[in-house]
């Protein structure tokens, strides 16, 4: 119940604002082709990487629950998949965040403000 | 009754488009489109709970060790409830220093870790509520708790 909420929907990859498909306000703010196409691709490439992370989260998830069934499992059986998932999680954040670092450079502050500028009024 | 954040209740808003087994998340990540962090709807959390206590209801057969047992489940809910509500003010701060144009990797490193660290208390606290319902209930009882039929609904 509560362990499987928390893996499955709740902790997510932990990247949640960074990575989002942002092509078409790139395409919209950046002017020069080859560098909006430049970013695009760095962005794909951080979608990539959250989209395998999603896969081995799910993954773990599988495991978690069937490990979950045993009721005498130990709970160090439990905290290997957890840290296993820990680790891809940690590649993957290096990776998108210096995905976005390379993003940023490609772009002006007013740019970047314009692509990433919340669309939604706040509460 | 409790009342929900507007976040925890804009969830409902979201459901139809964001459902997934009956459960959802309204995220940037998960969507590719919106700008807002994940949201968990409190509805799913209270079906599951209802859905576990009624299990317990109908499995444990002395009062004593099913009070107890049910008390777990409500902290197992209460739990949820306060990882949802810590997570979301993490995320609603990445989302910031994602806009801010001056921000360091410094800084995404610090909250990366303040993200490694929540995930890490509220699994280290699920877990021990999960061990706490393992050892009161008998075999029996568990495989029902934790049955496919029941699926995240379940244990």
């Amino acid at each position: 119940m509560i362990w499987a909420l928390l893996y499955y929907y709740l902790f997510g990859s932990g990247n949640q604002g960074l990575v989002m498909d942002v092509a078409k306000p790139v395409k919209a703010q950046v002017q020069d082709e080859a560098k909006a196409k430049q970013i695009i691709e760095l962005n794909k490439a951080m979608l990539k990487a959250e989209a395998e992370l999603g896969k081995q989260q799910k993954e773990a998830g599988k495991e978690l629950a069937k490990l979950n069934k045993d009721r005498q499992a130990s709970e160090a059986a439990f905290l290997v998949i957890h840290a296993a998932l820990e680790k891809q999680r940690s590649d993957t954040r290096k990776q998108i965040v210096g995905g976005r670092f390379k993003m940023k450079e490609q772009m002006t502050a007013a740019q970047w403000q314009a692509v990433y500028a919340p669309t939604e009024p706040p509460n | 009754m409790r009342t929900p954040r507007p976040a925890l209740r804009r969830a409902s808003a979201f459901m139809p488009a964001f459902a997934v087994a009956g459960l959802l998340l309204a995220g940037l990540g998960a969507t590719g489109c919106s700008k807002k962090p994940p949201l968990i709807a409190e509805q799913q959390v209270d079906a599951n709970i209802e859905e576990v206590k009624k299990v317990l209801r109908e499995t444990v057969p002395d009062q004593p060790r099913l009070d107890q047992m049910l008390n777990l489940a409500d902290r197992g809910s209460e739990q949820l409830r306060r990882s949802a509500t810590q997570l979301e003010d993490l995320l609603m701060e990445q989302q910031r220093l994602n806009l801010d144009y001056k921000a360091t990797p410094e800084a995404f490193q610090a909250l990366g870790e303040r993200l490694q660290a929540q995930r890490k208390d509220s699994f280290t606290k699920a877990m021990a509520i999960r061990f706490a319902m393992a050892k009161m209930a008998t075999d029996d009882e568990w495989k029902k708790l934790t049955s496919e039929k029941l699926g995240l609904m379940g244990l």
